[in-house]
Parts: structure tokens; sequence; C-alpha cells
């Protein structure tokens, strides 16, 4: 199957990107249904950590801020999202993107409150993203012989560079520039999409309802 | 009260816009009303203010395998749980004009409604007066005949201001934008704050939702509604010519059944023919209400085009409805645009737009990273103006939902598989639209200008009306030609879909089965 991505071609100004039978590239299904449970009954309170044996309630700022484990994702795919983030938002990594997307790809899939909910990738969509960062760590490996944590900041914004304009050499998984725009608005939801990232714009909140939590 | 597993009068599958105004018109008319929903049960308290957290009234149940050249955008569009789509609409509300049902017949392209305008007219003019539409019906000069409006218009901020000075120096007229929004206090429910949180689920009740109008008056009048319960199949009698029920799945996969004297499916334009098709049986060997062959065709949307642009002047664009404030539809006439474009658009003019989220302002430049997003993020929640058009897009056969043959849901029901790509002509459309736009924005002194790809807006058709039996699946009001007690509501019974929202018009039809149903109980049931 064919899609055009809607929404990311601009006049003079975009991504403009076929993808082909991503949904395909993302079909293995994975089982954690009494994670997914669990984390499902925290999800309308902040971010829900266990440390300790004892349920945490912190932000994704805080859980970044505090150096806490990741429920679905590895500390090595957490590094490499919140580098590539950063690079994309700056400021990203400090905001706990990779806490924020570590909790919602561990809830269930009507919980979950990614932009990736609405791009028609099938659930579960942790396999987007542990995909998309083998791809990563294969073309890093293939054009400079070293891990993407390992990359100098010039060589790492090189290979985002390659990635919003095709498939970087190596590359084997979901489209890099569709990774590279689900990417982007994760990013773009922890720094300016937040109470404190209105603040940061200078753009007054209004929420006649204030999120639970601070993402 | 009845017991749930007992016999009902009515069974409604959904409970969004048309489902909920049916089965408030029903139960008030003494009919026993039971409303199945697949998705959780929703509050005015889960409408939190976050572009984040508002992700959660966007589709999130099976998945709906997309094909075709043109993607309809399924979980953007679509809503799940109570209310449904309703639920994140920015509730504006034109109405469709006389020569959207006339299509055929005036320029021999697309299809005829069974009703005409001035059929639905008086139907309209009810449903703006139970739920209060905001808009200034003398400024309207395109504006079909009809009672003026119960409110006064949606106040103007400034990115409105500055985006009608364009139209204005190229003689194209704006209005204030019809708005199923509360300019004032209206009906016991308070007036907007004009805040932009629309599309996340209006808490306040401003904004007319199913679970802030017509949910309310169907739970007093007695209606039950059911959660989590997957309806499956249709149940039909052993001669195929009547519907028992419908059989639901809730989520232990347990199987139930309902009987009711009658049937409506009120799901979304994708869903209700899935459900049609795979209730097939003996009898109706192609799905129920099938025998034209039309069920799941001439599935539409309509191709959207956003316009930029950055403003010297601060916009404001963060304040008022994330609908719009102003609206213009000079470019309705179908066949005056050229360049091999056809059919009607409007402009929905200076949406409230919030910095994060798909239609966000970082969206608008999805280019742009690092230090230079964080530049044009600082600058243009400060500067940025915005306006989208809905433009026609026509019916077209082959665009349709069918039923995977590969792939089933958890409850063993075959996934809906759609084909889409919009007519030559539809996106000849929205290219004018686009010139017009840009047009606009330079003309009204944007010091930038840019615009969107073509997306897909609203979803309509599937399970179309229409007089012949053997071209449509319903009569006009919603009447399953081939089953007499099933019934269709919503969008996916318009055989065109106009320049406009839908969704004033799929209530317009609601009320208009509804009398028809309790007009006629007495032949429909059994």
């Amino acid at each position: 199957m064919t899609h055009y991505f809607p929404g990311l071609s601009h006049d003079g100004y975009g991504l403009d990107f076929l993808f082909e039978d991503i949904v395909s590239v993302l079909n293995s299904k994975t089982a954690e249904t009494s994670r997914r449970e669990f984390l499902r009954t925290g999800a309308f309170g902040a971010l829900s950590f266990i440390v300790g044996g004892k349920i945490l309630c912190l932000t994704p700022a805080q859980a970044k801020a505090q150096n806490l484990s990741y429920q679905c994702l590895t500390w090595e795919q957490a590094k490499a999202l919140d580098r590539l983030g950063n690079l994309i938002v700056p400021g990203a990594s400090e905001c706990g993107l990779s806490h924020f997307l570590d909790h919602h790809l561990s809830a269930a899939t009507e919980d979950c409150m990614l932009t990736i909910r609405y791009l028609g990738v099938e659930a579960p969509y942790k396999n987007f993203y542990t995909q998309s960062l083998a791809a990563l760590e294969t073309s890093s490996q293939m054009q400079y012989e070293k891990a993407f944590s390992h990359l100098t900041l010039s060589q790492a914004g090189g290979l985002l560079d390659d990635m919003v304009e095709g498939n970087p050499p190596g590359w084997q998984g979901p489209p890099a520039p569709f990774f590279f725009f689900v990417l982007r608005n994760d990013a773009c939801d922890v720094v300016y999409g937040t109470e404190q990232g209105f603040a940061r714009l200078g753009v007054p909140y209004m929420g006649h309802i204030r999120p639970p939590s601070p993402w | 009260m009845k017991k749930l597993d007992e016999k009902v009068d009515v069974v409604i599958v959904g409970t969004g816009a048309a489902a909920s105004t049916m089965a408030a018109l029903l139960a008030e008319s003494g009919k026993y009303v039971l409303m199945l929903e697949a998705g959780m049960e929703r509050k005015t308290s889960d409408m939190v203010s976050s572009q984040i957290w508002g992700r959660r009234m966007k589709w999130g149940g099976e998945p709906v395998i997309d094909k075709g050249a043109d993607s309809i955008a399924y979980n953007f569009n679509m809503g799940w749980g109570t209310g449904g789509s309703a639920m994140h609409h920015y509730a504006v509300w034109p109405r469709l004009h006389p020569e959207d049902f006339t299509l055929a017949r005036d320029h021999n392209m697309g299809l005829d409604w069974p009703l005409r305008y001035d059929d639905l007219r008086p139907y309209y003019d009810l449903v703006q007066e139970e739920v209060g539409v905001s808009g200034d019906a003398s400024a309207e000069r395109w504006r079909p005949k009809g009672a003026p409006y119960p409110m006064e218009p949606v106040p103007v901020f400034s990115q409105a201001r500055l985006i009608a000075k364009g139209f204005e120096k190229l003689e194209l007229s704006t209005s204030a934008l019809p708005l199923a929004i509360n300019a004032q206090a209206y009906q016991g429910r308070p007036g907007c704050l004009w805040d932009g949180w629309c599309d996340t689920g209006c808490p306040t009740g401003a904004l007319a939702n199913p679970i802030t109008v017509y949910l309310p008056r169907a739970q007093k009048a007695g209606a039950v509604i059911r959660h989590r319960a997957t309806v499956t199949r249709v149940l039909t009698d052993r001669k195929g010519e009547r519907a028992l029920g419908v059989e639901y799945a809730l989520e232990n996969r347990n199987r139930k059944q309902q009987l009711a004297e009658l049937v409506i499916l009120a799901a979304n334009p994708v869903q209700n023919p899935r459900l049609l098709l795979a209730s097939k049986t003996e009898q109706h060997p192609q799905g129920l209400a099938n025998s034209s062959g039309r069920v799941g065709e001439y599935l539409m949307s309509h191709p959207t085009v956003s316009i930029y642009g950055l403003f010297n002047e601060e916009t404001q664009c963060h304040y008022g409805a994330t609908g719009g404030q102003l609206l213009c539809q000079d470019g309705y006439q179908k066949d005056q645009h050229g360049n091999q474009a056809f059919g009607s658009y409007q402009w929905m003019i200076a949406q409230a737009v919030k910095p994060n989220d798909l239609l966000g302002i970082v969206n608008s430049r999805a280019d742009l990273y690092g230090a230079k997003l964080n530049e044009f993020m600082q600058h243009a929640t400060k500067h940025f103006a915005t306006m989208a058009a809905v433009c026609e897009g026509l019916p077209v056969r082959e665009n349709r939902v069918r039923l995977s043959a590969e792939n089933r849901d958890r409850f063993g029901m075959p996934l809906a598989e759609i084909t889409h790509a919009f007519a030559p002509a539809s996106l000849a459309l929205a290219g004018q639209a686009r010139l017009q736009g840009e047009a606009v924005f330079r003309a009204a002194g944007a010091r930038e200008v840019w615009s969107s790809a073509v997306n897909a807006m609203h979803l309509m058709g599937g399970t179309i009306m229409g007089e012949s039996p053997a071209s449509s699946v319903t009569n006009e009001y919603g009447q399953t030609h081939d089953i007499a007690n099933l019934f269709l509501a919503g969008a996916g019974l318009f055989p065109t879909s106009g320049g406009v929202n839908p969704t004033f018009t799929l209530h317009a039809l609601a009320q208009r089965s509804a009398e028809y149903i309790v007009k006629n109980w007495s032949d429909l049931a059994a």
C-alpha cells in the first residue's frame, strides 16, 4: 500500500515524502498486557514510575532529573531519543522527552497521547520507535563507524540533516523523514505544549481544566 | 425501567451527533432507547485543556486500513468514546446550499439528494434554535433562506481583522463565522471565553456537543447508554426482511444480543458500512441493505488547504474559536473557478491555534528544527495567522469501504479497508483556493505567506441516500431500501459533500428522520 502522509508538504518549506507500507514494517505484536493494565490506571495522574516498590507520580522532567528507570525503553534507546530530540527541538531532553515517550509507549493504545496515534501507524507504537532507532544505529555505524551516542555533535547533526531529506545510507526501517516528523512532534509536545512551554513562548495558557500533569 | 437484556423499542449504534439527536427525540416521544457505544465513557471533566490530552478524543478503536492516493486521515478526523467525533468538532455550522442537493441534475456530475434544501430548511431552523448558533445571517450574503441565528456573532480578534483587510482589498466578502458556540449564555449553557481550546473537547458547555446538548435530553427521557459495547452484527429474521436487533461484544469478548423493534446505525461513515457488510446472510449475501451494491461506496472527504502568514502586527492567534472567526463563501459557485476545478469552497478565517499538535504552529513549518525552529516559534506565536479552505470533494464511486480479507479485530470482525483518492476536479479546486488564499494574505499585508498540502477534512458518504433502491442505500429518511426497520444516520448518508462543514446538516437530517420514525411507528414496529 502507498500513502502520502497528510500535512507534510508545504509550499516551499516542507517535507514531502512518500512512505510505503509502513504498517507491514510495524506489524509485529508484543504482549505487555499486565504492564499496560497497570499503567492505564496511572494514566490520569502524572506519569507513574515505580521506585523502590512504590509508585511515584512525577512529571517527565522530574523523572529525567531523578534519572528514573524506563518501563519499555532501554537506556540506550532512551539516550538516543533524548539526543536526537534535543537536536530537533533544543531542550527536549531536559523537558523529559524520553520519559514522556516511555510512559505513553507503555500505555494502552486508547490511552496513548502521542501524535503517532493520528498517523495511521499500527499499534503497538513502540515498534515504530524501536525500529526507527535500530535504523538510526545502523546508519550511524555505516557512515561513521560509531554508535549514534558516540557521534560528535557535528556528525549527529549531519545525520539528522540526512534524515530530513530521505533515508540516510544504511537506513532500514520506517522512512527516516517520517520518523523525524513523529519525533519532532513529540519533542514539540514536551517543550512547547505544556503550561511551562506556553509560558516560555509568552502564550497565555487559559486552560479550563488544567492538565493533571504539566505535559 | 426495563432490564437491558429485554427487547427495547430502539437500539442505536453510536453516541455521536446523529445518534444523540435521534436518541433524544425518540426517547422524548416515549420510545425505550438503548445506545451502544464501542468506546469509553466521557464526561465534561475529561475535557482537559491540552493539545496532548485532547488526543484521547480521537479514534482509539480498531485500526482502519487506509489505502489509495489520498489518505482520509481517519484517526485524526474520527472520535472515540461518548459523543464520538462531535466531541472534538470545531462547531462550524454553515448550511448546505440548495445547489448542493442537485449536483447531477444541474451539472451532470456527482449525485443528487432525494430531498431538496427546502425539505431540510425547517430542520436547520429547528436545530439552530434548540442548540444555539451564533452568527450574522444578514452579513452572510450567500446564506440560503432560513431563520436568523438565535445568537449574536462571535467576537473578532486582531488575527481576523488583519486577514479581513485582504479579502476587502480583493473585493471579496466576509461575515461572522456561524458557530454552534454560545456568544452569550443560551439554554442553560454559558457563553464562550474564546480561549481556543475547542478541539480538545469543550468542558464548559459553551460549544454544542453531544454530552452537553442531546445526550442529557435523551437520558432524562429514559435512554440508556452502554459503553464498551462493540456491535459486531445486525440480526435479521429468517426471511431477511426485518432487523431483529444487534449482536455486540463486551470487553471480555463475551457476546450479547440486544433485540429491538427498530435498529439505527449511527456510527461513523466507515464503521456503518463495515457493520452492514459484516452482517451478510444467506438472504443478503452482499451484506445487509446492499441489494444496490452501493454500501461502502462514495466515501467522501473535503480537500482542505491551510494558508499561513506572518504579520508585523501582533495577531493574538491563540484567542477565538478553533474553527475560526470569519467566513467567506464567495467561492461557492461550482463552475466558475477555471483551471478544470469544479465545486464549492468556503474559507474558515482566523482559526485559534496553539503552539503544538498536528494543526499547531509548529507543523505549519514542518521543515524547521533546532535553533531555527525555536526562533520561528518565539516569533510566530505572536505574529502568526491562518485560515482554511473547505473544498467540495466530489462523490467518486471507487472511493469505498470494504472488508479486509486478511485482517480481523479482536472480536473476529473483518477490519475496514478504505480506498480514497480525490477527484481531479476537487484537487484542482483546492489548488484554486490556495491561489486565492495566498493572494488574500499578501493583500492583507502579511510579510511572509505559505500554505499546506491538500489534506482530508471530515468524512461523508459510504451509505448514501437516494431515490432509487437500485443506486442508493437508504431513502431520504435514512431508512434502508431493503429493510424497513433498519435506519442509518450521520454524514454517511450524504450523496454530495458541498463546501461546508457537515455537522449542522447531519443534525437536521437526524431531526427529520426521528420525526418520520415517530410518525410512522406503528408501521415500522413489528
